[in-house]
């Protein structure tokens, strides 16, 4: 299965670099930009899933504060509410789709750009019959100052990587008004495990993509540092996109903060809003809520 | 699916750092991973010397023992096969390389080694110096009495001094050099992947000609009986390979020969009959003059190591990269199967031809979980003398 995956990616690769004259840098960009069209509709979930997530922080923070000493009861009104802390780990989600790719391309820039016998022998026999692959040979290993199967010797392409996922790390976290607010108040992300999840990720994951890239062939550290770049560009487009969700979002926040002093004030059941709303569900679908009301209904009589 | 209530927000965090130590570790074993060598043999009198890995060991086919093993300076591999030297004690090695270190920035340390006693005790290094080449070295030396040439995988040809382990020149070419080069008089001769054959003086590395194939050169170039032509095989053009045989004066074409795919083998000159074989399996003959074919047989699997001749018999290593099995087959002058053994996997390197009518071949595979194996073979008959397998200590 790996191996089959393998071959798929190396033959990609390879006819990429054969379609675009034999530059393996323009190989190496268009694909990654193939990659991050495949995964563009997770990431916009992920990113859509992450606003919504926002709209209920502050109840979800009043009932942790509240249950802090009774799980059970936590999850039930989590349960009620519509959110599942196993949704934070969504934001993992398109890093781990990726995994597999990271690990394939890394073999396969290997075994293209490696420049050993057993590599080469490799990738005759991986290549399908439609190459030729003695017309690619030599293939350019080189790129501005670096070898490409080789780490960047200057440390530039370790700190590009980790600046570039900084910065896209930075763009795919909720940044509604109220959103940084809130997460303003003292103490605020103690009690929100998602945000201290996307705090973390923040500053680790630069660190040590940056970290392996310095051990990393040049070639997977400017995948890195395109991937990035498009991610940056298309966060900033989605934040913009998205900007009417995230004004609803901050809107439905507010209400949910009302209904988190009810929590606080000593209210079981908090009462719908003003304006008729009911409480915001983290899921997008309107059954989960329905069913909350009738289990409501059921244990009232 | 929930994970309720196991998955409570405390237990997420949890995992989440789990998730970033596994994907550490995995990026690790991912950024540490060796791309491995294949194994080499080389011969002197009855004791073989094969590297691989991080070791040299020297087996003795007579008394059939291991004599010594000798381990490279720090984490390297060997491709290249030992060079016995022709007149002394010594065994002249390089090495694939070492990382100089994570924040190095990918230097490689490739060191160069001559040592001693390898015949008569445990060897010492005459000379070990990591300060000479920075270019991982797959193929073997030349050897002319005085100076050590070869090829590395940083587009260099290269000229060390024997006595001293002092780099002595380098000539660059446009891509890595795999095989080692041949020597005639002042020149030496060496295919490049870049797909030229460069002939250089071997007294300061000064170029005598260049000669441009249709392909990449891989295995070494051989000089005709006579001295007067140099053979190189190529990967080709247009799904074929070739073997050229050009004027070892002027670098002139003399003839070409068309094969089914890449030539990598180097080729073999015996009683005028010039035998190569391409990475399909196809072996075949043709006149050393005239390059006019003369007979063509198949093996099973790709020919990557040298073609030898043992005892006027034609030797073929071959092996099938899928299936992994490896045969050793051998051919009279005619053309005829004399008889094909099967070896413990597929054959990547040269075999090193013995005193007493005797062949050996080396074989191993760590993605495949192969250890080391070496077989002696009986040339006359294709019969296993010996069969020796890497121990666990």
């Amino acid at each position: 299965m790996w191996q089959a995956f393998l071959n798929i990616m190396l033959n990609i690769m390879v006819g990429l670099y054969q379609f675009l004259g034999g530059n393996f840098i323009l190989a190496l960009v268009s694909f990654t930009v193939i990659m991050r069209i495949i995964m563009l509709p997770i990431n916009l979930r992920q990113q859509r899933s992450s606003i919504k997530m926002q709209q209920i922080q502050p109840q979800v923070q009043a009932i942790q504060k509240k249950y802090k000493n009774d799980q059970q009861k936590m999850m039930e009104e989590f349960n009620k509410i519509g959110y599942n802390p196993a949704d934070s780990l969504l934001g993992c989600l398109p890093l781990l789709i990726q995994m597999p790719i990271f690990f394939a391309l890394y073999r396969v820039i290997n075994i293209m750009l490696q420049g050993t016998p057993l590599a080469l022998l490799d990738m005759k026999f991986r290549l399908w019959d439609t190459y030729d692959l003695a017309s690619l040979l030599p293939i350019d290993n080189t790129f501005l100052w670096v070898n490409l199967a080789q780490p960047d010797p200057y440390l530039i392409l370790p700190i590009l990587v980790a600046g570039t996922m900084f910065l896209q790390q930075k763009l795919m976290m909720p940044a509604s008004d109220a959103a940084k607010k809130d997460s303003k108040k003292k103490g605020a992300e103690e009690d929100n495990p998602a945000a201290q999840m996307q705090q973390s990720m923040l500053y680790t994951m630069p660190l040590m993509f940056g970290f392996f890239a310095m051990s990393f062939g040049s070639g997977l550290a400017i995948y890195f540092v395109v991937s990035n770049v498009i991610g940056i560009a298309q966060g900033y487009i989605v934040r913009r996109n998205l900007a009417e969700e995230r004004a609803i979002a901050d809107q439905k926040r507010e209400e949910s903060k009302k209904l988190a002093k009810q929590y606080e004030s000593g209210d079981d059941e908090p009462k719908s809003s003003q304006n008729g709303s009911s409480a915001p569900k983290a899921s997008s679908n309107g059954s989960q809520s329905n069913k909350s009301k009738k289990k409501k209904k059921k244990g009232k009589k | 699916m929930k994970f309720r209530p196991f998955l409570n927000h405390k237990r997420s965090g949890k995992i989440h750092l789990l998730f970033l130590l596994t994907a550490a570790v995995l990026l690790s074993a991912c950024a540490v991973r060796q791309e491995g060598s294949w194994p080499s043999v080389s011969s002197k009198d009855s004791t073989l010397y094969v590297a691989y890995g991080p070791d040299v060991i020297a087996l003795d086919v007579e008394s059939q023992e291991e004599l010594w093993r000798y381990s490279g300076e720090g984490a390297v591999e060997f491709y290249a096969p030992p060079t016995p030297s022709d007149s002394d004690d010594i065994l002249y090695l390089a090495d694939f390389g070492r990382s100089g270190g994570l924040l190095s920035g990918g230097r490689l340390i490739v060191s160069l080694y001559a040592l001693n006693d390898v015949q008569s005790g445990v060897p010492d290094p005459v000379w070990l110096r990591d300060d000479q080449i920075n270019g991982r070295v797959v193929a073997g030396f030349a050897n002319d009495g005085d100076t050590l040439f070869t090829g590395t995988s940083n587009n260099q040809i290269i000229a060390v001094d024997q006595e001293s382990g002092d780099l002595q020149w380098t000539f660059d070419t446009e891509n890595a050099i795999w095989s080692a080069p041949a020597i005639l008089d002042d020149v030496i001769y060496a295919s490049s992947i870049d797909r030229n054959i460069y002939a250089v003086d071997k007294n300061d590395g000064s170029v005598v000609w260049t000669h441009t194939l249709n392909g990449a050169g891989a295995g070494s170039p051989v000089v005709s009986a006579d001295q007067e032509r140099v053979y190189a095989g190529s990967f080709g053009q247009d799904f074929s390979g070739e073997l050229i045989a050009l004027n070892a004066t002027d670098g002139s074409d003399i003839w070409q020969a068309k094969a089914a795919d890449w030539v990598w083998a180097a080729p073999a000159e015996v009683d005028g009959l010039l035998v190569y074989g391409d990475i399909d399996g196809n072996v075949y003959a043709v006149d050393a003059m005239s390059g006019e074919q003369q007979w063509e047989v198949q093996v099973n699997g790709s020919i990557v190591g040298d073609i030898v001749i043992a005892d006027s018999t034609i030797i073929v290593p071959s092996g099938d990269e899928t299936t992994l099995e490896g045969f050793v087959t051998a051919f009279s002058l005619s053309g005829e199967q004399v008889w094909e053994t099967e070896v413990g996997s597929h054959l990547q390197s040269s075999p090193a031809v013995l005193t007493g009518g005797k062949v050996a071949v080396v074989y191993a595979d760590a993605e495949n979980s192969i250890p080391l194996g070496v077989e002696v073979l009986n040339a006359e008959n294709g019969s296993k003398d010996w069969t020796w397998t890497l121990s666990e200590e």
